[in-house]
């Protein structure tokens, strides 16, 4: 994380030199908000020169077209991977620090991500649930509840997963690979609050904080010796932001790395086949921002029956989804346009299905599945790791 | 005509969302990485067909509105900055490589197409096919560099991209698309010859007689074998002894040398750069490729016999180590072991400033420009930061002197503009000619050169474009 005053000293390092529009080597675009609006602006260049611009005087938050560039971005982190200057390395960290910027000065966010902030500051959550909406996705299983029994590891759910039904299927397979493995867990029910990923990523740092103080202190107070979490996003936002306001004494874990663990250990073993052709989609936030790339495809790969393929763009190199950085609630559009090219790349090399390890991803390309009218399938990891364990 | 007018009939044309008046995008296509002053457009557009660019140049000589052609603003010399504001035309959308002619051995390409993509469908398509590559970002234009009278690591050879092109389609300044080179009288864009060569029209005019819409550029067979090797120097007249007598042989398609700087910044970026004085001053790095292993032996053992020659004359030269042999002590030399790359070393100064004064000139006087712009360049307090290689099979040489900058500090950006101004009329001087020239350079060519010339350029400038709405103000036109 860095403040705004940090952000300025690396205004001045980026050349231009549009080396972070595309995959070096490969020459496949890498940029989804410069593919999709295509002008230099939108490019990470774009929004580093917007720094430059704002630091002379010249342009100001005040105005909505640049609110736009900050914006229209996903925040994939793939600019960074292509850029090899040291700017490169603190990309995604500046254009956070110019949103947080442009909500200090009380212009920031789009309009139609304010509401993803307000919902946050009213239910905890960003999707305008009350928070009892977090347990319908439980009903009929039997989870420990944190608040009142004790476990060594804690299920972290995540609001998306818990308050779409369309991705309560995400925590209900991964409570019965957990039950299945026996593993000693419970969650916190209503209790669960947002992880502040929306509202860090949207820059709002004032509420963000309060989120994971808040978290941090429960976290410690129920004694776990885990967190698993189900979304890519809370997983970067607790291990990768968090340090910065107060420490876990847990260890964090993302479900598809547990259940690598779980495999290892032998407490988990696949049974039965399962026969399709599927690939692998690395959400930017488990992927690119913390370099987990190998535990779900090697979860995949050893289900008996998969015929794994890759896509052109992978691992670092991955097409974002487009879903986020606020971006699905934001622009819409963009979204689902970035989210059929990876459909298009996923179709291109022969797969029935997509498999990811994200909510947002899954809720993103899933929408873009529809409009694209796509016969391919969007499954979560898990989903498929409960089909070959029964 | 009201911008906001201008801006509904440029929508008109091309859509909505390829019109942008957006301040922050008017800041970014106002400034380049270079010194150059910043200038700001009234409006950027973005076309993606020729009969849009057609139209856009139609409105624009109607109302004399100015137009600057774009495609990654990497030029190195302000020349994409629309001195004279009006409308950045930005032509990155017309990315596609339409013909890949193998039995002829050219690609025709539009104006977004960058080197990434010519060597990606290349390697991948056309595997028996090679192009030629500069230093450059990998994102910059083919057609840009070919029309900049650019150099690339086939030059030693071929020499400059210019002559790589066979011919052009071009949206005149009036609005009118011609066909120059073959394409005028031919389905095949073979070459430029046998007709009265109207290339020279738009080549090296920095974008000021018209939009080039289609470009064919020669590809050349891509041998089974290349090889890279590097060979250091002590001082500068071994360097260039060495660098002579190679190029003299014709063998190698690249000769390209640097001096100690960039071997310092590539092996430790941003370290204070001085040189012990037992370190080389300069080093040189041959390619060379071949069908046969023979063939392959015989030039690198040329290289070798050379080297030992010039001993027997008391020229010292170390002995010369292979890409692959440097790679394993640092893994960073691979960045020059294949092109297009990324010179992230190099540009990674701080301040994001980066310029130049390249030049073309006469071979013989090789050693005396090195050592006097070394001399300018110590007297700013830049390091003396050279690339330069022979051309076309040493019928010339490119001294191109480089100063990374801090762009945020005003005193700094002022001493770069007085050392390249110094570093200019020291290569005019000698007889070298400074190459993209920014507009200021341009004005120092233009006083020295013969007036009648002079005259010539503006009279074709004005039958072309009676308006001056192509790129003013660069040429001093
Ligand atoms: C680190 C670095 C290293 C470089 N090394 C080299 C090198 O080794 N060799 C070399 O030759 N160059 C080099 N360059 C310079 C430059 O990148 C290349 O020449 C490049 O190809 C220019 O392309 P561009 O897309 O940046 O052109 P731009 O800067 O966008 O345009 C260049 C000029 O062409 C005009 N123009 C653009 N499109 C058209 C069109 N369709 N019709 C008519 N005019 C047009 C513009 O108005 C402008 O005057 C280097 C640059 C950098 C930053
Ligand atoms: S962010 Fe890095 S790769 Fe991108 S233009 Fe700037 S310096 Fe080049
Ligand atoms: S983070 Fe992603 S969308 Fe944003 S500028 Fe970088 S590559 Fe583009």
């Amino acid at each position: 994380m860095l403040d705004y005053e940090e952000a300025k000293t690396w205004f001045y390092r980026c050349l231009r030199c549009g080396t972070c529009k595309y995959i070096f080597g490969l020459y496949l675009p890498s940029c989804p908000a410069g593919e999709m609006f295509s002008f230099e602006s939108y490019y990470s260049s774009g929004k580093l020169w917007i720094g430059r611009g704002l630091a002379e005087g010249k342009l100001s938050f005040a105005d909505p077209s640049l609110l736009q560039k900050l914006y229209a971005c996903t925040t994939c982190g793939s600019c960074q991977v292509q850029c090899s200057l040291p700017v490169g390395e603190h990309s995604v960290d500046i254009f956070e620090a110019l949103r947080a910027e442009a909500v200090r000065q009380g212009y920031g966010p789009m309009p139609g991500q304010k509401h993803l902030l307000e919902s946050i500051k009213n239910y905890d959550n960003p999707w305008v649930q009350p928070r009892q909406a977090r347990e319908r996705w439980a009903r009929g299983l039997e989870i420990k509840d944190l608040s009142k029994e004790k476990a060594r590891v804690l299920y972290y759910v995540g609001c998306t997963a818990e308050l779409d039904p369309q991705l309560h299927q995400i925590a209900r397979s991964t409570v019965e690979i957990l039950q299945r493995a026996g593993v000693d867990f419970g969650w916190l029910g209503r209790e669960e609050v947002c992880c502040g990923s929306v509202a860090m990523r949207l820059g709002d740092r004032e509420d963000f904080r309060r989120l994971a103080e808040n978290n941090i202190e429960r976290f410690n107070e129920l004694g776990v010796e885990t967190i698993i979490t189900s979304c890519a996003g809370c997983y970067k936002t607790i291990t990768q932001d968090y340090p910065s306001v107060g420490k876990i004494n847990a260890e964090v874990v993302h479900s598809s790395q547990f259940v690598q663990r779980l495999l290892q250990q032998k407490k988990l073993s696949f049974k039965k086949k399962v026969e399709l052709t599927l690939t692998y989609h690395d959400p930017c936030h488990l992927g690119r921002h913390r370099e987990v790339y190998d535990e779900p495809r090697q979860v995949l790969q050893s289900i008996k029956g998969i015929n794994f393929v890759e896509m052109r763009r992978t691992r670092e190199n991955s097409w974002c989804c487009g879903g986020g950085g606020g971006v699905r609630a934001g622009f819409p559009d963009f979204a689902q346009e970035t989210a059929i090219l990876r459909i298009k790349e996923a179709e291109e090399v022969g797969a029935e299905g997509v498999v990811s390890t994200c909510p947002f991803c899954f809720q993103n390309i899933a929408g873009g599945i529809a409009a694209a009218n796509s016969p391919l399938k969007m499954i979560d990891l898990t989903e498929i790791v409960s089909r070959a364990i029964r | 005509m009201e911008k906001a007018e201008l801006a509904r009939r440029l929508a008109e044309i091309i859509g909505s969302e390829y019109v942008s008046g957006d301040p922050d995008t008017l800041f970014i296509y106002s400034h380049d990485m270079t010194e150059n002053e910043p200038s700001e457009p009234d409006l950027v557009v973005m076309p993606d067909s020729v009969e849009e660019v057609q139209s856009i140049v139609r409105l624009a000589n109607e109302q004399r509105i100015p137009l600057t052609p774009f495609v990654a603003g990497a030029n190195v010399g302000g020349l994409a900055i629309p001195r004279e504001g009006g409308i950045v035309v930005d032509l990155k959308r017309m990315k596609r490589i339409l013909e890949v002619n193998e039995d002829n051995m050219y690609v025709i390409i539009e104006p977004g197409v960058t080197f990434g993509h010519l060597r990606a469908c290349l390697d991948n398509e056309h595997p028996r096919f090679r192009y030629a590559y500069p230093l450059s970002p990998p994102y910059t234009s083919v057609m840009c560099n070919a029309l900049l009278d650019g150099l690339t690591n086939l030059s030693t050879k071929h020499g400059d991209m210019s002559e790589w092109i066979n011919s052009l389609e071009v949206v005149l300044p009036t609005g009118e698309v011609v066909n120059i080179g073959a394409a005028a009288a031919s389905k095949y864009w073979f070459g430029r010859a046998p007709l009265p060569d109207l290339a020279g029209l738009f080549i090296s005019w920095q974008g000021t007689t018209g939009i080039v819409t289609k470009m064919a550029v020669q590809i050349c067979p891509k041998y089974k074998y290349r090889k890279r090797m590097f060979v250091m120097a002590y001082d500068i007249d071994s360097f260039f002894a060495f660098v002579r007598r190679c190029a003299w042989t014709q063998l190698y398609d690249d000769i390209a040398g640097f001096s100690w700087p960039a071997a310092k910044m590539m092996v430790a970026r941003r370290v204070k750069l001085t040189r012990d004085p037992d370190e080389p001053e300069l080093g040189a790095y041959l390619d060379f490729s071949g069908d046969t292993k023979k063939e392959m032996e015989f030039k690198e053992a040329m290289v070798r016999d050379i080297i030992k020659e010039l001993k027997d004359k008391g020229i010292e030269l170390e002995p010369p180590l292979l890409v692959d042999d440097l790679v394993k002590i640092n893994p960073d030399y691979l960045k020059l072991a294949e092109f297009p790359t990324t010179l992230d070393f190099l540009i990674d100064y701080g301040g994001g400033g980066f310029t130049w004064v390249g030049s073309y000139g006469p071979m013989s006087k090789s050693e005396e420009g090195t050592k006097k712009l070394f001399a300018v360049m110590e007297k700013y307090g830049f390091p003396p930061f050279l690339v330069t290689r022979p051309m076309k099979g040493a019928h010339y040489q490119v001294l191109r002197f480089i100063a990374p900058f801090d762009k945020s500090d005003q005193e700094q950006v002022k001493k770069v503009r007085e050392l390249c101004r110094e570093m200019a009329e020291s290569l005019l001087d000698l007889g070298f000619i400074p190459y993209k020239a920014p507009p200021w350079a341009a004005e120092l060519i233009l006083k020295r050169a013969d007036p009648n010339w002079v005259k010539l350029l503006k009279t074709i400038k004005n039958t072309l474009d009676p308006n001056r709405i192509m790129n003013p103000g660069k040429w001093g036109l």
